[in-house]
């Protein structure tokens, strides 16, 4: 008999024999044949689930059953199967869930067609004791930063056996967050990980399992941290995990090398406002509250201004920065994009940042996390979490789809976590608001800064697209949190030929790869505007 | 008081390690020094054209060697046996072991006294000098009033104090002849008696030289140190005009500089926008020819159905038109009731 092309790998341990009963029929369902399925069972003290198991594999010599003879817990039963496995990918499935009947066809069909995959995962959902599907989680593309906030590849994860084994398989020690720490070492050395946007799984929420209260298992979440940060230290990034407000989801603070020397980019004229009741200088302001809320010191301000700008507000600007000023004057009609340009060609920082100048800094330590990720040679630009001045949210990283270009988690309240945890881990994204940003210089010049075609709408999507183009993630930043006193009323004059430029370079976009809308399989119908997207799910 | 040297301060060492200065190997066959003394001593006859001399402190007698080979009846004396004994064979017979602390024995033209008291301690100077002034009329004299760090130095005088002692014993500078070539203290004195005029114009004439000469070179310095000045001021202003044009050059350049770096900006992001609308054509064509594809084949099969549709209408049509022919016929011949109708009404 020749190796298959999938080993599915169960540790059993005492599952009710009639959910095992339905895990079975799930496998045996599968409309592809070429796969072994081994079952680890962990001494579960009734025979009847080694009864059941006998009694497949006697029918079906594709299954075969390990009887461990001491319990050893996750883990251990874990490489068992992981060391009995002959097939070439290594599929994980628990003993009380479902695989969907085209899930090893699905996965098949994609090794088929990329021969250097290493890892693959596919959405999810749960099934109640009723067998009723709810929660779906339709999930990013292949995101390494939001695998450190949140172990959200889970099931179905379809591995390479060899590089399975290469990393170590499950260790102990990280019992209850195992499949995270896995998950991190092999995404670490994959050649290709491929995401299939099909549910195939479904995950049983059985009272005190994981999936339906993770705050059953709090050693789980102690354990993940621990991996997360095992993997930064592997990787060399100098950072803390911590515990994020959610359960299984991990707050990463990074450390930002005192010697980078940064140039924060502000376009201004100068304009006044009315905020919270009183009347403020806006650019002032953004520049007091940068300061305060960063203890980086190598760091330059380079603030360009229009002709009206008044002189009290350039005074009142010495008097905020002092020698970290760098003023330049801007003579030309208004073009964002161009003013941008050009204070970024004049600032002396490897790392720039892009502010706005209608802003407010919430977060301690934001200049530092929203610079230190660029430490990662593949990522391109970094973005943050702004909030109306109502405090809701105004954006929390981009989202390109059904040919339009979205701030898909708009107006949920600032507290909200956002589906899945969107607004409170770092993650990849599409793209990121320019009012917020920051990039390394060597890529601001390779992908040739803002398109000055662009004058004001649609320069920080196409940047974005550049950036990505350029083969660099985007990631959003949650630690990093301002106030944009953009006006949410005003609606902004959008022009044709605005969207055509930039529909024109990169094409109308259908799907976002980081913010899959819902329904995948019944086309979304076209809703909108901005707030389409946006999933209340605080 | 101070001690004075003895013979064995002279060694073969002192002469080997050059205290001499000038060239090594101090002894007549040594070209170098026997060219200088010959020299010497064409000067020496020139200036005084001595029939004797005597050279004290001759050392290995080379100035003596020198003065014979021109006729001059010479001898010479030192204290040290090395010098003497290590002297040339053909001067050897003139030459002796002898102080100039003893009289010397004899008179003579001329004694050579060349850089020798500074040697000797301030009593044996003191007995030197009268020996020296009751042997001859005319002294030539040499001695450093430096060079400390020679350590048989130890009676430097200046040249004033030696003249005065001298002066004393009624020698006095002979201020016609510049003895510079041997040395710039060396003066050759002579015996005489000179009235107070004398002496004063002859000083005076010195003075007046060097006094012009200084005069003149102290106008010179400070025309030279206002030149310096005015120069200074004119660089400095030229500088600092120059440093001021070139800022300005280069603030222009670095206006130049942004300006380009600003083109090749937005020249990189039309070129990174136009492969992307190029990548995006691309896409959009492979698709649109797929689309094309699909309807030819789409219509390759609605024109089949067309066809076998038109093939099926004729058949019917056909089929049809027999069927009316029939129906026609039919109605052409009454139906059977009626015939028997007619039949039994007898129409």
């Amino acid at each position: 008999m020749s190796a298959p092309l999938f080993s599915i790998v169960t540790p059993v341990y005492e599952p009710p024999v009639d959910v095992l009963a339905d895990t079975i029929a799930s496998v045996l369902a599968q409309d592809f044949e070429d796969w072994e399925w081994i079952l680890v069972d962990d001494c579960s003290p009734s025979e009847a689930v080694r009864d059941l198991i006998r009694e497949h594999a006697g029918r079906d010599p594709r299954i075969r059953l390990v009887e461990r003879e001491t319990n050893g817990h996750i883990v251990a039963a874990s490489n068992d199967g992981i060391e009995a496995a002959r097939g070439e990918f290594i599929v994980l499935l628990d003993h009380d869930d479902l695989l969907t009947p085209d899930a090893l066809s699905a996965n098949a069909k994609r090794i088929a067609r990329n021969d250097d995959v290493d890892y693959l995962y596919s959405d999810e959902d749960k099934v109640d004791d009723e067998g009723n599907l709810y929660d779906e989680f339709r999930k990013p593309d292949w995101s390494p930063e939001r695998l450190r906030g949140q172990m959200y590849t889970s099931h179905l994860s379809v591995m390479r056996t060899e590089v399975v084994r290469r990393v170590g398989g499950f260790r102990e020690g990280y019992d209850g967050s195992q499949d995270h720490d896995l998950a991190l070492r092999v995404g670490e050395v994959a050649r290709r990980v491929v995401h299939i946007p099909e549910v195939l799984y479904h995950w049983r929420a059985v009272v005190g399992s994981a999936s339906a209260d993770i705050n059953a298992k709090p050693y789980a979440t102690i354990a993940g941290a621990k991996a997360v940060q095992d993997h930064m230290d592997r990787l060399g990034l100098p950072a803390e995990v911590g515990q994020g407000p959610v359960p299984g989801h991990y707050r990463i603070t990074r450390r930002l090398d005192p010697a980078t020397r940064v140039s924060v980019v502000i376009p201004t004229i100068g304009q006044s406002a009315l905020i919270w009741g009183s009347r403020r200088l806006m650019v002032v302001e953004a520049v007091r509250s940068l300061l305060a809320h960063t203890e980086h010191e190598n760091l330059e301000i380079v603030v360009v201004y229009d002709k009206p700008t008044p002189r009290k507000v350039l005074r009142q600007l010495e008097e905020a920065a002092g020698d970290k000023l760098v003023l330049v004057r801007f003579t030309r009609p208004f073009n964002y994009s161009e003013k941008m340009n050009v204070g970024c060609l004049r600032a002396s920082g490897d790392r720039l940042v892009f502010l706005n100048d209608d802003v407010e800094v919430i977060s301690e330590g934001w200049l530092e996390q929203l610079v230190a990720p660029l430490d990662e040679p593949d990522v391109g630009l970094t973005g943050a979490r702004l909030y109306f001045g109502d405090d809701t949210v105004q954006h929390a990283g981009h989202a390109y789809a059904r040919g339009h270009y979205l701030h898909p988690f708009r107006d949920l309240p600032r507290e909200s976590y956002g589906p899945f945890g969107a607004l409170i881990i770092n993650r990849e994204a599409s793209g990121v608001t320019a009012a917020c940003a920051a990039m390394r210089r060597d890529t601001f010049v390779q992908i040739g800064g803002f398109c000055e075609a662009l004058p004001a709408n649609f320069n920080d999507v196409d940047l974005c697209y550049k950036v990505r183009r350029h083969g660099q993630r985007i990631v959003y930043v949650a630690a990093v949190e301002l106030y944009h006193f953009e006006s949410r009323t005003r609606e902004r004059a959008v022009h044709d030929w605005e969207r055509d430029l930039v529909r024109g370079r990169w094409g109308m976009p259908f799907v976002d790869p980081y913010v899959p809308g819902r329904g995948r399989r019944s086309p979304a119908g076209r809703k909108g505007g901005a707030r389409a997207t946006a999933r209340a799910r605080a | 008081m101070s001690e004075g040297t003895r013979s064995e301060d002279y060694s073969g060492t002192y002469y080997n390690d050059a205290h001499l200065g000038g060239y090594d190997n101090y002894t007549w066959d040594n070209e170098e020094w026997r060219a200088f003394f010959h020299s010497l001593a064409d000067r020496v006859v020139a200036i005084a054209n001595p029939r004797s001399v005597l050279d004290v402190g001759c050392a290995r007698g080379l100035f003596v060697q020198a003065l014979a080979a021109r006729g001059v009846e010479a001898s010479g004396i030192d204290i040290s046996e090395h010098a003497i004994a290590s002297a040339h064979a053909d001067v050897r017979d003139r030459l002796r072991v002898a102080s100039a602390t003893a009289p010397l024995g004899g008179r003579y033209d001329l004694v050579t006294f060349i850089e020798v008291i500074e040697h000797m301690s301030p009593a044996d100077a003191q007995l030197a000098l009268d020996n020296i002034t009751a042997a001859t009329d005319l002294v030539l004299f040499s001695s450093s009033p430096g060079d400390h760090d020679e350590p048989t130095h130890i009676n430097t005088r200046p040249t004033a104090q030696w003249a005065a002692w001298f002066a004393e014993r009624g020698f006095f500078r002979r201020t016609d002849v510049d003895l510079s070539f041997l040395s710039p203290w060396a003066v050759l004195f002579e015996r005489g008696e000179l009235t107070l005029r004398t002496l004063t114009q002859r000083y005076e004439q010195q003075f007046a030289v060097v006094n012009t000469e200084l005069m003149e070179k102290r106008q010179a310095l400070l025309e030279s140190h206002r030149r310096i000045s005015s120069l200074n001021d004119q660089l400095e202003s030229g500088v600092s005009g120059k440093v001021a044009e070139q800022a300005a050059l280069v603030r222009q350049w670095e206006a130049e500089v942004l300006e380009a770096r600003h083109q090749l900006l937005t020249t990189r992001d039309h070129v990174v926008g136009t492969e992307a609308e190029v990548a995006r054509l691309t896409r959009d064509n492979e698709r649109l020819r797929g689309d094309l594809a699909r309807a030819k084949k789409q219509l390759g099969n609605v024109r089949g159905r067309l066809k076998q549709m038109r093939t099926r209408m004729g058949r019917l049509e056909r089929r049809n038109r027999k069927l009316a022919d029939e129906a026609a016929a039919l109605r052409r011949r009454p139906s059977f009731a009626r015939r028997a109708a007619r039949k039994a009404l007898g129409r």
